[in-house]
């Protein structure tokens, strides 16, 4: 297990370029879901206003 | 002659798009994971060292499919481009508008997945290098179609020129792709040539390729979910939108 962590030494940058992809990954896949259910609520908030 | 299939050329008119394509961004989310999972576990834990390399070469799993990834997408964006230049199709401009963001994230990654693999095997997190160089014009490129988007009001206007800087900075693909072969550069050159030998052992190939189609499918998910959220912003008088902002469909 710490063999895979640490991978003689590149486990730094091994990881750390896994994280961002993953990070990167994770913002692009969530962000029109996020920002979709955000346009629906401001609709609907506008369509009560009328 | 039918040259476009129905389901296809149903996906052109945006209140199609909106409600036939929920079902697909679905499945393109959960293969593309489970895809990318599978090749990263694979190539983190399952694959030997490399001979020269070492360990660091595990980077070569989610740097290579994205960098090659983003040629693809700026292309894509060129040829959606020429479409709406020509057709004036306007699900063109939505998938112009949808997927320069994610190309210019992705090409950040590209270049900062680079950065760090050249720490251990170069020694130097940046050289000038005419494939770095070209990618970070690709990222430039990126940054230019969503800045035109934001800075012209007219959007038929936007979208004109959106198209011809797509179609202009494609130039820029074929320097990314030959830059190794044309110039003295430090970065590799492919490993992988669709028309020649590979240069790459089996044992590597595998969660290589795993995670090249892996990443194609989750970012054409991605995209179209984008696409999803323009096509409501840009359609929200349409009582088929309205129906949906009422909950009473999608």
């Amino acid at each position: 297990m710490m063999e895979l962590l640490t991978m003689d030494g590149h486990g730094i940058y091994v990881w750390s370029a896994y994280f961002l992809t993953t990070l990167v990954l994770l913002g692009l896949g969530s962000y029109p879901f996020i920002r979709l259910s955000r346009l629906k609520r401001r609709y609907q908030e506008d369509n009560e206003l009328k | 002659m039918k040259f476009v299939p129905t389901w296809l050329s149903r996906l052109a008119s945006p209140q199609h798009f909106f409600g036939d394509i929920k079902s697909w961004i679905m499945w393109l989310y959960v293969l593309g994971t489970i895809g990318l999972l599978v090749g990263s576990i694979w190539g983190l834990a399952f694959v030997p060292p490399e001979r020269y390399q070492g360990n660091s070469a595990r980077i070569l799993f989610v740097h290579a499919p994205i960098a090659h990834l983003v040629q693809l997408i700026y292309v894509s964006i060129a040829i959606a481009g020429l479409v709406h230049l020509v057709w004036k199709l306007k699900m063109a401009d939505v998938y112009m508008s949808a997927a320069a963001p994610v190309g210019c994230w992705l090409t950040a990654l590209a270049l900062a997945s680079g950065m760090i693999w050249g720490m251990p095997t170069w020694g130097t997190a940046w050289v000038w290098d005419a494939r770095i160089v070209s990618t970070l014009i690709l990222f430039f490129l990126f940054i230019g179609l969503i800045v035109l988007r934001r800075v012209i009001p007219n959007p038929t206007r936007a979208a004109t020129a959106l198209s011809i800087l797509a179609i202009v900075g494609a130039i820029n693909i074929p320097i990314i792709k030959f830059s190794v072969e044309w110039f003295e550069t430090l970065h590799q050159p492919a490993s992988i040539n669709l028309f020649g030998d590979v240069a790459i052992a089996r044992v590597f190939l595998v969660p290589l390729f795993i995670n090249i189609v892996s990443i194609y499918v989750l970012t054409a998910g991605i995209i179209l979910a984008n696409m999803r959220y323009l096509v409501v912003e840009q359609n929200a008088s349409m009582t088929w939108i309205q129906g949906w902002i009422r909950g009473r469909n999608q």
